[in-house]
């Protein structure tokens, strides 16, 4: 029966992001475009939103996993506000022009603060209520600062980085494409790996341990990889907002709460989430886009309080 | 087999010569007259339009969403607002020339556009004095050299008067503040190009002293440095953002149509003239 039902699961996810595959390479302002032009801004527009919205729904599975939350989503540990700085700081510099635009210091920044919340966590024994709340500081320092250089910045400077900021997925190119949906696939295969012990950790800390899982171990090693995940697509795409947190509730609601199912169709609804959502962007207001991560903030609250409704309703139904 | 190897490579050739050819063909275009413009900003919209006449208006054959002069340019294909204008709109419009502006486009979509074999010249303004030049850089890419010089020559013929003039109306030039933004306040600093449109108008910018270009000072500092007249520019497409003045209490304002001042082109003159018409009123 569970098998069934996980085919069907599979079936629907794959029929949907087939769907979507279409209207991301051919939806666009050009009516009737060659080749060439959709090799050169579609495809890597569509392979970016399907590794990017893939890379944030395993991250927000993971991450509610690990800290029992619900709330948590890619952003919460603040690595993304270290990825946000790295780029701002860099943005409209001949570094950032011929140099792979804002990714390579978005992703530096995001090492950066993931290395000092990891130096933390050893500090505070990796408790999870501890990582969480340096995390929430962490992202706090890095706003801050991005805000302050936007008050005293090159207004030039600034604008690239504003788009950036609200989610963008205009400016992928077909190689870092590829590579963001290779890390993302690389780092969510080695979350796989960790499926049962995230399993364990659901049923809480004192009982992960009868069962051999070391909780403060397991949280270093995610956050590891939830830091290579949120660095990558942030600086590939900017701050995409909702999709980490929405999708992986969403998908839980048919899939069940094991990881070894839930990370894998997160990964293909986050993609085909997104995938949907830049569709959306790129014609509302054609020729001018809309920022993806507009879309999906607008599109995603609905959602989640529907989530959190129908949730609400069945345990108040069973109570 | 050794044969059908010869046969293979027998096609190479052929295709060789054909995607040579093919190239030599693009070089050839690249440097003759481009007949398919699109212009990602309205002041060098206006510029190429200027330069091209009415006759030449039909080469202009895509514009940014905000390129709404000569009147003709509104019917033309738009490609997005110049700070970030659709890429792929751009190309598809098959381009043979592609004009952006320095301060106004992101460099990293000019460099995209390069990236994948568009024709791009960029255009640079970051003074008054560099208007001529744009003109004659323009005129280079659009095949115009003549025009442009003419029209060139005219434009620093303007400028020499317009300073002149200033010169000599005022002993002390008025010190004025040239606001741009409402909330929060944003004027104009001591640098930048509507600092030296300012100066040649006749006036000095209070924040003078201020290295930034465009400083975003609170309403106290505005009024603690005695204005004696507020210049009021709305950046909203026209949309009259400021409260008719009363804002600034006594200080009295004035209000300066934005599309001239704000894009360095053939109406440039015309706005300076104006705000000197008008500070000439507050001269000590």
């Amino acid at each position: 029966m569970a098998l069934r039902t996980d085919r069907k699961n599979w079936l629907l996810a794959c029929t949907f992001l087939l769907i979507a595959l279409g209207l991301g390479l051919g939806v666009g302002p050009t009516d009737h475009p060659d080749w060439a032009l959709i090799r050169e801004f579609r495809l890597p527009r569509t392979l970016l939103a399907l590794g990017v919205g893939a890379g944030l729904a395993v991250a927000g599975t993971a991450l509610q996993a690990l800290f029992s939350n619900p709330l948590c989503e890619p952003y919460t540990l603040g690595i993304s506000s270290g990825a946000a700085l790295g780029a701002v700081l860099l943005s409209g510099t001949t570094f950032a022009l011929h140099w792979g635009g804002l990714a390579i210091p978005g992703f530096a920044g995001a090492l950066g603060f993931a290395a000092l919340l990891l130096g933390v966590s050893y500090r505070t024994g990796s408790r999870g209520g501890a990582l969480l709340l340096s995390g929430v500081m962490l992202s706090l320092v890095g706003s801050s600062l991005v805000a302050l250089w936007m008050a005293i910045a090159d207004p030039s400077g600034v604008q690239s980085a504003v788009f950036w900021l609200m989610g963008d997925l205009s400016r992928a190119r077909l190689e870092g494409a590829a590579l963001t949906l290779v890390l993302v696939a690389a780092v969510g295969l080695a979350l796989m790996v960790q499926s049962r012990k995230l399993d364990a950790l659901l049923l809480g800390e004192e009982a992960a341990q009868s069962l051999g899982v070391d909780p403060n171990s397991l949280r270093r090693q995610v956050v590891f990889y939830v830091s290579i995940l949120v660095g990558a697509c942030v600086s590939a795409a900017g701050m995409i907002g909702f999709v980490g947190l929405v999708v992986p509730h969403f998908v839980r609601r048919f899939s069940g709460s094991l990881h070894a199912r839930l990370i894998p169709l997160s990964a293909v609804w986050g993609a085909l989430v997104l995938l949907i959502a830049d569709v959306v962007a790129r014609k509302i207001v054609a020729p001018s886009e809309l920022p993806a991560g507009v879309v999906t903030a607008l599109v995603g609250a609905p959602c989640f309080i529907w989530i959190l409704a129908g949730r609400s309703g069945r345990e108040g139904r069973a109570g | 087999m050794v044969k059908a190897a010869w046969l293979r490579a027998g096609w190479v050739f052929p295709v060789l010569l054909v995607l040579g050819a093919s190239e030599l063909g693009a070089s050839e275009r690249r440097n003759s007259e481009p007949h398919r413009i699109v212009a990602l900003a309205p002041s060098v919209a206006e510029i190429a339009a200027d330069l091209l006449g009415k006759e030449g208006l039909p080469r202009i054959v895509g514009v940014s969403n905000e390129a709404d002069r000569p009147d003709v340019l509104k019917d033309r294909p738009r490609v997005g607002p110049f700070y970030r204008v659709n890429l792929e709109a751009v190309v598809g419009l098959k381009p043979d020339l592609v004009l952006a502006t320095q301060d106004g486009n992101l460099p990293e979509q000019v460099e995209r556009l390069r990236s994948v074999g568009v024709r791009v010249s960029v255009v640079g303004t970051p003074k008054v004095d560099s208007l001529p030049e744009a003109y004659r850089m323009l005129g280079r890419e659009l095949g115009l050299e003549a025009t442009a010089e003419k029209k060139a020559a005219a434009l620093e013929q303007e400028l020499r008067e317009l300073r002149r003039e200033s010169e000599r109306r005022q002993t002390k030039a008025p010190r004025v503040v040239l606001q741009i933004g409402w909330n929060p306040v944003v004027v104009v600093g001591g640098q930048g190009f509507l600092a030296e449109v300012l100066s040649i108008a006749g006036g000095k910018s209070v924040f003078a002293d201020v290295p930034q270009a465009y400083p975003r000072p609170s309403r106290e500092a505005v009024l603690a440095r005695k204005p004696d007249v507020i210049l009021q520019v709305s950046m909203d497409q026209g949309r009259d953002q400021s409260q008719g003045g009363s804002e600034w209490g006594k200080i009295p304002t004035l209000r300066v149509d934005a599309d001239d001042l704000l894009r360095p082109g053939p109406g440039l003159m015309r706005a300076i003239r104006k705000l000197q018409e008008g500070l000439n009123g507050f001269a000590h």
